[in-house]
């Protein structure tokens, strides 16, 4: 155990015991660290390589978002209050209450600490390891005396102490306690009145110290209750690892060998394999047979019933523990057969002991078993032929085209909180999360808004609220050209789940929410409901309106379990906004799409159905109409025209018609969607109109609008420019 | 009639005193006089004799027709009987095992002669021989311009063979349901060689590699994204019946097939193998190795012949791999392959750490079919029936002369009037139907491509009965044994103006002949049926021993034998070259499984050998060696059974019944080589007598595994310890020795006419489609030592026999 290592200041005793201390220059690392060798550039990660201790940034913050898929997350720095987005390495492990585990395992809002290095940015967003201070102190034998109990004022006064070296006072400390502060002893929850003088306590911390409103979240009273508490993550952590395998990654391949070094931290994991009746060198002199799986980088495994391999273990090397994530454990195993994943770098899990179930990993979690959205990292990067946000960097953006549709992925994400909007022009501004920056947009002829999950004008967003804006570049390479604008409502609902709602601290204004999916069917065809996904804070305040069925409903009527979707505004740099409005249950989300899906179906019937000419040929015109949602578009057509007319007229480039004349024409044919599949803005509907005169009046790329038999026709609204 | 003649043929033979038998007869060391009847009457005539008749038996006046099959069954169980040990009984003095030996042999070589005489059929007046399927296909080929798929499910029955000869007269018969058979393959080709309908449209249809590969609507996007050109399609090693697609084929005929692909060869490994096999109708339509790097794809071009229909088309990489057709090989639709640096993780690997290919992988990128494609409209054969035009009245009359000329050239002979009155008679009946005139005249046209006259051979004539062929059937025997197909028009020319027999004439005819390009199926045909090499194969070797065999590896050991044929014919060598050679055919596959280096590329080329390659002649060719075998070991016995057989033309007797199998060594016991198992069981007096001659020329081989790899030690499977050396020592009968195989094919050498006579009989019963009998021993005498004299130069040699008295006798 790296215990000298934590030989570290702890933060909430003396919050800056550091600060100020001048950088100086240490022989002994070669790298730059927070405290030395300050000429020296920071660690650079490589694939495939341990990070070496001593060359992490080190930052203390307060866990507000946990993706448990991507082990990906967001944390409150405590010296800046700062949001950081963090990423936890192949091997980056966490170790919570004293043992490892996973970011499932840890609460919302307590207090970690992140061995963090740079992404390709330079951020300081890839950590390695995450700690919590139960942790941080029971790994270097430390632990609070009571000295006195003031609860009354929100205190504890204690007196530290490292055991292993018998000091019996090594500094005291003033420990923040509130009404939601836990305290554990034995196997029973005790009340904060009834910590008494000279009990031993190790404790964690909860909330904002940026903010001052960090307290203890948990204290364990004694030795025996700590250890039973480091016991069950422990074990939970082992049942964790035992459905899914052991993570390592791939050192050296030679032949059909391949030498994998395992994730962990050394003690934990012995602890572990012990306990599960494993040893690794004896694994080599039985020749034991594991099962290998390959998984991504996110150790999410693709199908380990099948596509596992049985592979003997053939040799046992102890390997260097002094770097990040290294157990130290290193098996060379002989797969009956290689698969592409196992390569130098790529990571495997390995199901080590026969008696350990080979499952797919839960709905959501599994590679192979895809969730909408969530597949495109795992997507070769040869099937885009542009940048992408994901991959790419070596290739130019997509560039818009007249008359085409802009393909799948294209696009840019940038998210931010929109601040002005000309509906009339199609043109707007939005102050972009974080860097605050404001950004002048303009909506292409096909561009698209879905609200509320359903097609939307804009002139119908609200302004302040937060969305999510699909930007291509424009001719001078400036992302302004929004394709397409969603809010967090719809978002939420494309990506398949909802919130549910956990704990509402409505004192402090936070909802603590959890990602779900949906019930859904297994492959046994059981109902079930899939594990969370993820788990994060959310702000309200009295401006937040609640709704739930027909009406407005108020924060206080929301209830632990309650099915939530949201939309948000006010998310910087150091906020992560509030919600504007929560819907409450599936009904209500039904019920809001389906009116703004009725309000966008009159709106459209009334403009007249945006499209453009893809085609004309002597008399026949073929158009591809405009849609924010190909599922919902047909609803708004009245099926295809058969033996009736419809009318159009040309617009321009913001949709209006200036009052060209209405051309009438007859419909002839529906044609599939072919190649205008995944495109933006693009409903995938086809019409092949034919023209009353021998030559129509209208072009390839042509835009227009179209009103079918019976419909208001409103050309002629062209003229009130506002 | 036939038993009567064989009776005297015997007679005949008998009174002759054994004269030439010994030396000729299978088996035959003494004639029924001095060996045989003084064994029966020494062991056998008290219990089967005058006063005995046990069983109902009796020897001494046994009948000697052997063709009389109730008399031969006597004689087969008398030979059974002996051979086994069961005769005389254990209370009666052994009689010595070589005296059983010498009445056995002579019994079967007795049931030898009789089986020839009845395959040739003699005394027949007029004789048929069916064409075989692929004479009937090559005729058809010849006659009509089109290509008919005779081996196709749809095609010919399947021709049995006799002694491996696939067109032996009495052999290839003729059901009902066959009948029908020719029947729907005259209307197929006619239809596909007239111009009955509109012009057949040329379309191309061009699967790529998105199509056959992408789904689960991503096509679309990909479309959208311009990628789709970009998808190729990774095919792994061995994908079995991974991919596969419909072939909607509307018109019969003949079709361009271009492949876009590349072709990954792993460093020393095998290059990616590209087969396109049609499963409905059980073709492989094109097969090539390719050998071209990811980034540099190749096209390549073939022709193949389809049959209206759906076809079930199956894209295979022709290689052994390592894991065929489960999870790990197959591709998913909603995830294309690019490149092989992008492939799926829970795929199989490859390519190795650098991506250099591991397995040899095909990437397709697209398979285009083209057709039907014509060299003319209406096609050429339309144009020779419907000779006279598009301005020619359409009568009876020219449809007299149509039906005339086509039924002359597809019974290559001249054609009655009353032959042609019959079919006219069938042109007005279908005129009558109110057919149009070419529907009619192919009424007429299928009655020809029906009839007897077509489908057979025919020699002879019921009202002027001839031993000797006239010369249009001569012009026939000349064509389908050199050409396997029907007489061009100079060699019916010639038997028109009735000189073709004419020795000068029939040896300058028989030197165009040779020189034709067609004269290739002789050289690829004959060798076939003489070495028996259909049965290459046969005993699929076991994947677990022989990982790396495949079709290929089968393909090549084949080829080898049939160009090694052709190269002694046409570059006219010796005899001696069957039985040793320094040099053989090979290509990159065979010279991979010899361990020979420096052959590149799949034809055949000629390859000098060096005493450490251990080959040279047939009798250590991979194809030899293996259809000796059966899957899993080599099998010495059939060895020398089959060196004795296709070589020295001296089948041993069968083995008697009951024979106990070779016992596996238990487990505990030491490895035991095949040979010391063999040789334990040959301790029974009664299987030494005739193992004595067939196990040395079987055992000399033990060098040569199942599939016809050179080894020092047997891979034995069973018992305990290190694997036994080989010894493939010998003895023959007489008395010579060898160390191996090298040694015997020395010792075969120097027994050069044995092998020549056996040569020259296996020949005459390719050509004249029967088995040889006395009759002909002396005529096959007279040609083998003529070979003798032109130094048993094959090419010479054949020449010889086309000239001689047997090949124009029926």
């Amino acid at each position: 155990m790296r215990a000298w290592l934590l030989l570290l200041p702890l933060l909430y005793l003396s919050a800056a015991a550091h600060a100020g201390e001048p950088v100086k220059d240490d022989a002994k690392f070669p790298f730059r660290t927070d405290e030395s060798n300050v000429q020296l550039p920071w660690y650079q990660l490589k694939p495939g390589e341990f990070p070496p201790f001593h060359s992490d940034h080190r930052v203390t913050g307060e866990l507000v978002e946990a993706d448990f898929i991507h082990r990906s997350g967001q944390f409150r720095a405590d010296s800046t209050g700062e949001l950081v987005d963090f990423k936890l390495l192949p091997c980056g492990t966490v170790r919570y209450l004293n043992a490892g585990g996973d970011l499932r395992d840890v609460l919302l809002g307590t207090s970690l600490q992140f061995s963090l290095y740079q992404d390709e940015t330079g951020a300081f967003t890839k950590a390695a390891a995450i700690e919590d201070d139960f942790s941080l102190l029971a790994a270097n034998n430390v632990a609070y005396r009571l000295d006195e109990a003031h609860v009354a004022d929100g205190k504890l006064s204690v007196t530290r102490q490292n055991l292993a070296e018998n000091q019996t006072d090594s500094g005291h400390a003033d420990l923040s306690v509130n009404e939601r502060t836990r305290v554990w002893k034995g196997e029973q929850q005790i009340k904060l009145a009834d910590l008494a003088a000279g009990d031993s306590i190790l404790v964690n911390l909860g909330g904002s110290k940026f903010e001052k409103t960090a307290a203890c979240s948990d204290i364990w009273v004694g030795a025996d209750t700590q250890r039973a508490a480091t016991s069950r993550q422990r074990k939970r952590h082992t049942d964790f690892l035992k459905e899914r395998g052991l993570p390592g990654w791939i050192e050296h391949v030679e032949g059909k060998k391949l030498s994998v070094t395992l994730f962990g931290e050394p003690d934990d994991l012995q602890s572990i394999m012990k306990a599960e009746g494993i040893d690794p060198a004896q694994w080599v002199t039985e020749h034991r047979r594991v099962h290998a799986v390959v998984a991504n980088q996110d150790l999410r495994s693709y199908n380990p019933p099948v596509d596992g391999q049985g592979s003997t273990v053939v040799e046992y090397k102890k390997v260097p523990t002094d770097r990040f994530g290294c157990s130290g454990i290193c098996w060379v195993i002989e797969p009956s057969l290689l698969l592409e994943g196992f390569r130098k770098g790529r990571v495997i899990r390995l199901f080590a002991h026969p008696s350990w179930p080979i499952r797919d990993m839960p709905f959501g979690e599994g590679v192979y078993t895809e969730v909408p959205n969530a597949k495109v990292e795992e997507e070769s990067a040869n099937q885009y032929p542009f940048r992408t946000d994901f991959g790419n960097g070596d290739l130019p953006w997509y560039q818009l085209k007249h008359g085409e549709f802009p393909p799948y992925q294209s696009h840019h994400l940038v998210s931010g909180e929109l601040v002005k909007a000309d509906a009339y022009h199609r043109t707007g501004q939005f102050r972009a999360d974080r860097t605050g920056e404001l950004v002048d947009f303009t909506m292409p002829p096909f561009g698209t808004i879905l609200y509320h999950n359903a097609g939307a004008d804009l002139g119908e967003l609200p302004m302040g609220t937060h969305y999510y804006f699909y930007l291509h570049q424009d001719q001078k390479g400036v992302f302004t050209r929004a394709t397409l604008i969603t809010d967090d409502f719809t978002s939420t609902v494309s990506d398949r789940f909802a919130y549910r709602l956990d704990a509402a601290n409505l004192d402090t204004g936070t909802l603590e929410l959890a990602r779900q999916y949906p019930t859904m069917k297994d492959d046994k065809e059981h109902l079930m409901t899939p594990p969370d996904i993820g788990r994060g804070v959310f702000k309200v305040d009295d401006k937040t309106r609640v709704w739930k069925g027909e009406g407005q409903a108020k924060l206080g009527d929301l209830a632990v379990g309650d099915m939530l979707l949201m939309n948000l505004t006010g998310r910087t740099a150091t906020s992560r906004g509030r919600c504007t409005d929560i819907w409450v249950g599936a009904e209500t989300h039904k019920k809001v799409t389906e009116q703004q899906r009725a309000k966008h179906r009159a709106l459209l019937r009334e403009q007249g159905l945006p499209a453009w000419v893809d085609r004309v040929e002597g008399k026949e015109v073929t158009i591809i109409f405009f849609a924010a949602s190909r599922n919902d578009f047909p609803a708004i057509l009245d099926g295809d025209p058969w033996g009736r007319p419809v009318q159009l007229v040309a617009v321009d480039e913001e949709l209006h018609s200036h009052e060209n004349p209405l051309i009438k024409m007859g419909f002839k044919n529906h044609l599939p969607e072919g190649d205008t599949a995944g495109t933006y803005g693009c409903s995938g509907i086809r019409w092949v109109l034919e023209s009353q005169d021998a030559t129509p009046p209208l072009k390839r790329g042509q835009i227009i609008r179209l009103w079918e038999d019976g419909w208001p026709v409103k050309p002629a609204e062209a003229k009130a420019n506002p | 009639m036939l038993s009567r003649l064989i009776g005297i043929l015997l007679g005949v033979t008998l009174l002759a005193g054994g004269e030439g038998l010994a030396a000729e007869v299978p088996g035959g060391s003494g004639d029924f006089a001095q060996t045989v009847k003084p064994f029966l009457d020494q062991h056998c005539v008290s219990c089967h004799g005058e006063k005995k008749q046990k069983g109902d038996l009796r020897v001494d006046t046994l009948a000697l027709d052997f063709v009389n099959t109730r008399i031969a069954t006597h004689w087969t169980e008398i030979m059974d009987r002996i051979n086994s040990g069961e005769m005389p009984p254990k209370t009666e003095a052994r009689p010595p095992a070589q005296d059983v030996a010498r009445v056995a042999e002579w019994i079967a070589g007795q049931l030898g002669e009789a089986e020839s005489a009845r395959q040739a059929a003699l005394g027949e007046k007029v004789s048929f021989r069916l064409l075989s399927r692929e004479e009937y296909r090559n005729t058809i080929r010849d006659l009509l311009g089109v290509t008919y798929d005779a081996t196709d499910p749809t095609g010919l029955p399947e021709d049995p063979d006799w002694q491996g000869f696939e067109r032996i007269g009495t052999v290839l018969t003729l059901s009902p349901a066959h009948v029908e058979k020719y029947l729907a393959a005259a209307e197929t080709v006619l239809n596909e060689a007239l111009a009955l309908g509109p012009q057949p449209k040329s379309e191309t249809v061009r699967w790529t590699a998105a199509r056959l590969r992408v789904g689960g609507g991503v096509y679309e996007q990909l479309a959208a994204k311009g990628l789709l050109d970009k998808v190729r399609a990774d095919i792994v090693p061995n994908n079995g019946a991974l991919d596969a697609r419909d072939l909607k084929i509307e018109t019969t005929g003949e079709y361009v097939v271009r492949v876009k692909l590349s072709g990954l060869r792993p460093a020393n490994g095998r290059a990616a193998r590209l087969r396109l096999y049609a499963t409905d109708i059980s073709r492989t339509l094109f097969e090539q190795d390719v050998d071209a790097p990811e980034d540099q794809p190749v096209t390549l071009e073939f022709r193949a012949h389809l049959p209206a229909g759906t076809h079930l088309i199956r894209i295979v990489n022709a290689v052994p791999g390592p894991n065929p057709e489960e999870r790990a090989s197959r591709p998913l639709g909603t995830k294309p392959f690019f490149t092989m640096k992008a492939r799926q993780p829970w795929q199989i690997k490859l390519t190795d750490e650098d991506f250099k290919p591991a397995w040899p992988t095909i990437l397709l990128d697209w398979i285009e079919w083209e057709g039907p494609v014509q060299k003319s409209w209406p096609p050429p054969a339309h144009q020779l029936i419907f000779f006279k035009g598009e301005s020619a009245t359409r009568d009876v009359v020219y449809a007299r002369e149509i039906l005339s000329r086509f039924a002359e050239r597809a019974y290559r002979r001249p054609v009655r009037p009353e032959e042609v009155d019959r079919l006219v008679k069938l042109f007005e009946y279908s005129q009558k139907l109110g057919d149009n005139f070419e529907t009619s005249v192919k009424t007429g046209l299928l009655a020809v491509l029906c009839s007897n006259n077509f489908i057979y051979l025919v020699e002879g004539s019921a009202g002027a009965p001839s031993p000797r062929l006239n010369d249009f059937e001569l012009a026939s025997r000349l064509s389908y044994f050199l050409w396997s197909t029907m007489p061009d028009e100079h060699l019916l020319d010639l038997a028109r103006q009735g000189t073709l027999h004419q020795p000068d004439v029939l040896r300058e005819e028989f030197r165009r002949m040779a020189q034709d390009p067609k004269a290739l199926a002789f050289a690829n045909s004959f060798p076939r049926q003489w070495l028996q090499l259909r049965r290459v194969g046969m005993f699929e070797p076991d994947k677990k021993i022989y990982p790396e065999y495949d079709e290929y590896l089968e393909k090549s050991m084949v080829a080898e034998t049939t160009s090694y044929f052709r190269e002694v014919m046409q570059q006219h060598l010796s005899l001696r070259d069957f039985l040793d050679s320094d040099w053989t055919m090979l290509n990159e596959r065979l010279a991979k499984h010899y361990g020979i280096e420096g052959v590149n590329g799949e034809a055949l080329h000629r390859v000098a050998l060096k005493p450490e390659d251990h080959r040279g002649g047939l009798l250590t060719q991979a194809s030899i060696l293996s259809l000796t075998s059966d899957g899993t070991r080599h099998r010495p016995v059939h060895r020398g059974k089959w060196v004795l057989e296709s070589m020295f033309g001296n089948p041993p007797p069968p083995p008697p019944p009951n024979v106990t199998a070779l016992k596996p060594t238990p487990q505990d016991k030491p490895k035991t080589s095949l040979r010391a198992k063999i040789e334990a069981h040959r301790d029974d007096a009664n299987c030494a007598a005739c193992h004595r001659k067939i196990d040395p020329l079987g055992l000399a081989f033990d060098n040569y595994d199942a599939v016809g790899h050179w080894r020092t030690e047997e891979d034995v499977r069973d018992g305990a310890g290190s694997n036994p050396k080989i010894d493939p020592s010998g003895e023959l009968v007489d008395g010579r020795k060898f160390a191996d195989a090298v040694e015997l094919k020395k010792l075969m050498v120097a027994d050069l006419d044995k092998f020549n006579a056996a040569f020259v009989k296996k020949m005459a019963t390719y050509a004249l489609r029967r088995g040889m009998t006395f009759d002909d021993r002396k005529s096959l005498a007279d040609v083998a030592s003529q070979g003798k004299a032109h130094d048993y130069q094959l090419s010479a040699l054949m020449e010889d026999f086309v000239l001689s008295d047997l090949f124009q006798r029926r």
